[in-house]
């Protein structure tokens, strides 16, 4: 036997037990007593029929426990619907009134954004006036930007080159970018490698390049072609 | 007792018939899909509800206050130049525009400028070579070619004062030294800058920043102009 089973055969026992004792109890000596109970305890008509009485078996059954707890899920279902109806209508109309206020945030916003236009077109002439004078202090940072001193240039490789006496330059060319050509004459071509090494060695010129070198009847021709660290010499 | 023995032996078949309901409500006693259909509904239109009415309306809500905050953004930066402008004195702001058109103007040739890198080289003793016009190299720079000889240390003042000497907006470009002993030859680019007339388009809303914070820059051209004013 299935455990529902035996507790369906003991709800039907119980029952039978109770219905077998009622006739018992209900007897007509036995009623005034009831009848007194009943008074004291207030019950109304209806209830009293529900009572067991002499007169007859009360066939309305008691709830079992699964009715009971069935009854209670319904119960807490049916509250948790209406908690929940209750949240999607908070729900709704916290989103409602958001989507409204922000609405009407941002046209006010924008009136007062075009309020704000319309009186700076009073301001039109001094605004285009004030333009006119930043475009060209811009042009000007701009130009000065890459501007350096030629003087400090050649004087910075002539120092290096003065390092050794016995060499004589005859053209330097510098151009925006600070690449420049250098060529001149010595009087042996040792004295060529080692302005080489010492320009190469110098830590404000970032290559060098022996473009060309020739040897002549009275020493050596050379070119040397290098750029130079902008960083040192434009500051602006 | 008769009477109850009666009873046990033969029930009231109603209370039989009862008593055998109660046994078919006990199977009964499980929750069904009728009990969980309210609960059920109310999920499915909050869910509903939920896709197809609030996400909306929450993108839009959060549509609405990013621009309102772009607005916002508009009327600080409105205000700032509104502000601005108002500190700015009207004489002065002409004055200063009058300022900077001389020294940078609507139009520039060659001769403008180096009309002043002659006389710059004729104080130092040094001597004009070849002129030539280049073309334009953009719309607000004209360029010319130059050469002058002289010392090694003359030729080197020029092309280092050539940049403050000048009262317009010079650079020098290709410098190209050649020479030996006490005779030099300085070639170089030297371009000067305008700026063209151009329609006005009025933008409020661009960056904007008060000329007179570049005060360094405006002394400078002050400076230009008083070259210009000796001269002329």
């Amino acid at each position: 036997m299935s455990n529902t089973e035996t507790k369906e055969n003991n709800t039907t026992e119980n029952v039978q037990a109770q219905e077998v004792k009622t006739p018992e109890v209900t007897t007509e000596q036995n009623q005034p007593e009831q009848k007194e109970v009943n008074k004291e305890n207030g019950l109304d008509e209806e209830q009293k029929l529900l009572l067991r009485t002499g007169q007859g078996i009360n066939l309305v059954p008691k709830q079992s426990k699964q009715e009971i707890k069935k009854e209670e899920k319904k119960f807490s279902l049916s509250i948790s619907s209406i908690l929940s109806l209750i949240l999607l209508v908070i729900l709704s109309l916290g989103i409602v009134f958001y989507n409204i206020i922000s609405t009407n945030q941002l046209s006010s916003a924008k009136q007062k954004r075009n309020e704000m236009e319309s009186q700076l077109q009073a301001y039109s002439d001094k605004y285009i006036s004030h333009q006119e004078i930043i475009e060209r202090i811009d042009l000007y940072k701009n130009v000065k930007s890459a501007v350096y001193s030629p003087r400090e240039v050649v004087e910075y490789v002539m120092e290096i080159v003065e390092r050794q006496s016995n060499i004589e330059i005859r053209g330097f060319n510098i151009d925006d970018s600070l690449e420049f050509e250098m060529s001149g004459e010595t009087d042996n071509l040792e004295t060529v490698a080692k302005l080489w090494y010492m320009l190469g060695v110098d830590r404000y010129i970032l290559n060098i390049n022996l473009a060309g070198v020739s040897k002549t009847d009275t020493g050596a021709n050379f070119s040397f072609e290098g750029e130079l660290d902008r960083d040192k010499f434009i500051t602006n | 007792m008769a009477g109850s023995k009666k009873q046990e032996q033969n029930p009231n078949p109603r209370a039989s018939r009862d008593l055998g309901k109660v046994g078919e409500k006990a199977k009964k006693s499980r929750l069904t899909i009728s009990d969980l259909i309210i609960p059920i509904g109310a999920g499915v239109i909050l869910l509903l509800l939920s896709l197809f009415l609030f996400v909306p309306m929450i993108r839009t809500a959060r549509e609405s206050q990013a621009e309102l905050k772009k607005v916002n953004s508009d009327i600080e930066h409105l205000e700032h130049v509104k502000i601005s402008l108002d500190e700015i004195d009207d004489t002065q702001i002409v004055n200063d525009l009058v300022m900077v058109k001389r020294v940078i103007p609507k139009v520039l040739q060659v001769a403008d400028f180096v009309y002043y890198i002659d006389n710059l080289a004729n104080s130092k003793n040094l001597s004009a070579g070849e002129l030539s016009v280049s073309d334009r190299l953009a719309s607000n720079g004209v360029t010319s070619s130059l050469s002058y000889s002289g010392s090694y240390d003359d030729v080197l003042d020029l092309v280092d004062e050539i940049h403050d000497y000048s009262p317009y907006l010079v650079i020098l470009r290709n410098i190209e030294l050649s020479g030996g002993s006490n005779n030099w030859t300085v070639e170089f680019e030297i371009t000067g800058y305008y700026m063209p007339e151009q329609e006005k388009k009025i933008d409020f809303y661009q960056p904007f920043t008060k000329y007179t914070n570049f005060s360094d820059i405006m002394d400078e051209f002050s400076i230009k102009v008083q070259k210009l004013d000796e001269i002329e």
